[in-house]
């Protein structure tokens, strides 16, 4: 550019005629582009597979988008078959398939030819033949390839026949391969999975020191897998289910036949049947779907991913859910009591057990209350505090220019910020990052003068109370309500915080986790057999939950130590 | 709103809550205005004849299982009594529940919110009333079965922790201002036991039925004991001229608890037990 141009640029002015690329997706909101699409309507309507090779493979092209799909393998061969030879077609999805499974037992059997392939002779067996008056009879049985190839041809542990393209095409879905032959009406589902996926590890979120240190994985087989090999009965059902009219995402029942109530086994059944999304993608989500309302947003499915805790649920005659791709498995139903009990509970001995629910206990009081309770003493019961600690609040608190309330929640909030930042800093500055943000921030604002040294105590102390209580869903209740009840103590001081904990105790016992009381068994004077929160000696523990109503009212005998 | 059951525990703790919420505020006072030192013994006495009634009250209601006093009204007057019985029961519990609400709400005016209006703590209550009237009568009847133990515990703890300043000789003379009014005038003392009124609804609301004597019973015999702790604590505390120009007798005497330093102003937490249990008998007469 020379100087003439430079000069005009900066001193004239030149329409820009450029056109800038400009991208909407929608230019008007109150206009419809597309019409609703059918996609994850198709409802009940199944279509049957033709007979005709041809139709079927021009049916799944379209189907799967083969033109444009990338991953969908269409694989055409011949298949032998006592001496004739029929076209055959091999859908699969490249990646989620087993090459060497496909290639050694599905392809290799059908086309090389082998000795079963070679048997030359006529399709249909003569069993018996009887002349009587120069007439033959023959019993014959006709020659049924389908049964031919699933029992002889294809030496593969997991074979389906299927009659309709929708369990065809979920079979292929899910990583199984589809084997059509022309002149059969049905496919072949066969079991070849074999895409990565990760192996069984510790549990991140429920750490125990006694017990398993095994955790659920996204693959729904394996989860089933690990709680069959802790049932290890059989009774136990897997009973499978499919939710999501596009993502058809597997989900699992389970139950112990002869333990779990029919109620509560229908009851889950039906909530999971009449589920109307398009997709179900984690256990989280379905949880939401199929809880109760409640006021309070308490959880009210236990969510675990360790396969003890949720076999020990199970013996007790509940129903577990698991979803394929989630490593969380659902029990129902949930009480308040189970959301303070830790796996680790049944295996100390009772002494031990119940002084750490009631450290628990304490610590949901703390979490739930101490922000609130420190607002309410401060600013309208003074005289609750000793003298000299309330003359060491008013040191602490007269440099400081904000009220009381401002700095509470400032800090709160503070702390909640680096909650969450933590949950996204990557791995090698994590730590770091917590330990500058708490400590160096909670230090450098108390040496400005922002907050009180005491105030710090307050909510560090609330902080470690909330990382107490085992269930993350719970804990996070605790956290959203603490401050309701921070604005009712600033309100209104104890009268505020006691009307507020009034409700919330209504609210709570008003709830219900698939037809259970959520407060069953919390207070000592509700005699209910098996569901005081305070674990009574393991030789005492005759009784299952009462409030299940399950089928087997004990789960040891009265002298379970026969031995003594 | 949905009907449902409620346990022989439930029901015991939804009567005593009454009881307990009368005798937060003014009713140990209002007793020994009227019988003086001999309180204890006519305590014993109306709640013999509160027993008698309850059990009166249980025969009756026995011959008419899973009815109420409205629905045997009904059976007996047809439409006009049932009218008549529900508007009177209806007014009763309106006035109750409004006399303590405004009594309960000027001590805490008094003793804690000196410089906030009346009509606003007025309707703090009014409010808590609104929303857990939202919610079934057995969650209400359950909250009373965690509340009600904690207030007896904290009751006694009061008893035991005033201990070293009772003085004996505050029950003397023993029959106060003498039989007549110990055992004539002092039947208005009766009207402690108002929550018997709450047993002609309870039986609905059963989850057995087969328990109701028990409950009956139970309720009037922890009532009684729970009325005489209260009144003890006071007269053995207080001399007459002291007790007679209290507001909240219960909370004077808890001015008076000394462990060491830091447990001499526990009488902060009695408003807290106050406000959950007058939350109780509220939601419990509405």
């Amino acid at each position: 550019m020379n100087l003439k141009d430079l000069f005009s640029s900066l001193f004239t002015y030149t329409p820009n005629n450029k056109e800038t690329y400009n991208f909407n997706l929608v230019e008007d909101l109150n206009t419809k582009v597309y019409p609703d699409s059918t996609l994850g309507k198709e409802g009940n309507e199944k279509t049957k597979i033709f007979p005709n090779i041809a139709a079927n493979t021009n049916y799944l092209k379209t189907k799967y988008n083969l033109l444009i799909n990338s991953d969908i393998i269409f694989r055409n061969f011949i298949l032998n078959s006592r001496g004739k030879q029929y076209n055959a077609l091999l859908i699969f999805i490249d990646g989620m398939i087993n090459t060497k499974i496909m290639n050694e037992f599905i392809l290799e059997p059908l086309m090389m030819r082998n000795r079963n392939n070679l048997y030359d002779s006529s399709q249909n067996r003569v069993i018996s033949e009887s002349v009587s008056n120069n007439i033959t009879v023959r019993k014959i049985k006709k020659f049924n390839l389908p049964n031919y190839i699933s029992s002889c041809l294809v030496p593969q542990n997991a074979i389906k026949q299927v009659s309709t393209f929708e369990e065809a095409i979920s079979g292929i879905n899910s990583g199984n391969c589809a084997l059509f032959v022309d002149t059969l009406d049905i496919a072949f589902d066969i079991e070849v999975k074999g895409f990565n996926q990760r192996g069984i590890e510790k549990p991140s979120n429920e750490i125990v020191i006694r017990g398993p240190h095994e955790s659920f994985v996204e693959n729904i087989r394996t989860n089933t897998s690990l709680i069959r090999r802790f049932v290890n009965n059989e009774n136990l059902v897997i009973e499978n289910m499919n939710v999501g009219n596009i993502t058809k995402t597997k989900c699992g029942i389970c139950y112990v036949s002869g333990l779990a109530n029919e109620d509560l086994i229908a009851e889950v059944k039906f909530r999971m049947n009449n589920l109307d999304v398009d997709s179900l993608l984690s256990a989280g989500q379905l949880e939401q779907l199929i809880s109760d309302s409640s006021h309070l947003n308490t959880p009210q499915l236990i969510s675990t991913e360790r396969p003890d805790k949720a076999a020990s649920y199970l013996l007790d005659g509940r129903v577990i859910i698991l979803v394929n791709g989630s490593p969380y498995a659902l029990i129902t139903p949930g009480i308040l009591s189970d959301f303070l009990s830790s796996p680790d509970d049944k295996n100390q001995k009772a002494l031990f057990s119940n002084f750490t629910k009631l450290i628990r206990l304490i610590a949901a009081f703390i979490t739930l209350l101490l922000p609130g309770l420190y607002i309410a003493v401060t600013s309208f019961h003074q005289e609750i505090l000793p003298t000299e600690l309330l003359f060491s609040i008013l040191a602490s608190r007269a440099n400081v220019p904000f009220p009381i309330i401002f700095e509470l929640l400032v800090l709160e909030l503070s702390f909640e910020l680096i909650r969450e930042a933590g949950l996204r800093v990557p791995s090698p500055i994590g730590p770091t990052i917590g330990i500058v943000g708490a400590l160096v921030m909670g230090q450098a604002a108390v040496s400005a003068g922002i907050v009180s040294p005491i105030l710090i105590i307050v909510v560090a102390i609330t902080a470690t109370a909330s990382f107490a209580i085992p269930d993350y869903a719970f804990g996070f209740h605790l956290r959203v309500y603490r401050f309701v009840f921070i604005f009712l103590g600033y309100l209104c001081g104890f009268l505020g915080i006691a009307l507020g904990l009034f409700v919330y105790m209504i609210a709570m016992c008003d709830s219900k986790s698939f037809g259970v009381p959520y407060t069953v068994g919390a207070s000592p004077l509700e005699k209910v057999k098996g569901s005081s929160y305070f674990l009574p000696p393991i030789e005492k523990r005759e009784y299952r939950s009462g409030f299940l109503n399950s089928k087997k009212e004990t789960k040891q005998g009265h002298i379970s130590m026969k031995w003594k | 709103m949905e009907t449902s059951k409620i346990t022989a525990a439930e029901a015991i703790s939804i009567v005593l809550g009454i009881f307990v919420a009368y005798t937060l505020v003014a009713l140990p006072r209002s007793m020994l205005e009227t019988t003086k030192t001999a309180t204890l013994i006519n305590l014993i006495y109306v709640g013999i004849i509160a027993l008698l009634i309850t059990f009166l009250i249980y025969k009756l209601l026995i011959k008419f299982p899973g009815s109420d006093i409205v629905d045997i009204a009904e059976y007996l007057g047809g439409k006009t009594l049932k009218t008549f019985i529900g508007i009177v029961f209806i007014f009763y519990f309106l006035f109750s529940s409004s006399i303590l609400l405004r009594n309960f709400c000027e001590c805490l005016k008094i003793v804690y919110y000196p410089m906030t209006s009346l009509i606003f703590i007025l309707l703090t209550f009014i409010v808590v009333i609104c929303i857990t009237l939202h919610h079934r009568f057995s969650s209400i009847a359950k909250v009373n079965l965690f509340i009600i133990p904690l207030v007896i515990i904290s009751i006694i703890f009061l008893f035991i922790a005033n201990m070293k300043n009772f003085s004996l000789d505050n029950i003397f003379p023993i029959f106060g201002d003498g039989l007549f009014n110990t055992f004539v005038t002092g039947l208005g003392n009766l009207g402690a036991f108002g929550g018997i009124t709450l047993l002609y609804f309870l039986p609905p609301y059963l989850k057995e039925p087969q328990k109701m004597k028990k409950i009956y019973l139970t309720s009037i015999i922890l009532g009684t004991l729970y009325f005489l702790l209260c009144v003890s604590i006071i007269l053995f505390m207080f001399i007459s001229l002291m007790y007679t120009n209290q507001i909240m007798p219960l909370y004077s005497a808890a001015r008076y608890i000394e462990f060491r330093k830091f447990f001499s102003k526990v009488r902060v937490h009695l408003p807290s037990y106050m406000d959950f249990t007058n939350g109780l008998l509220l939601n419990n007469c509405c």
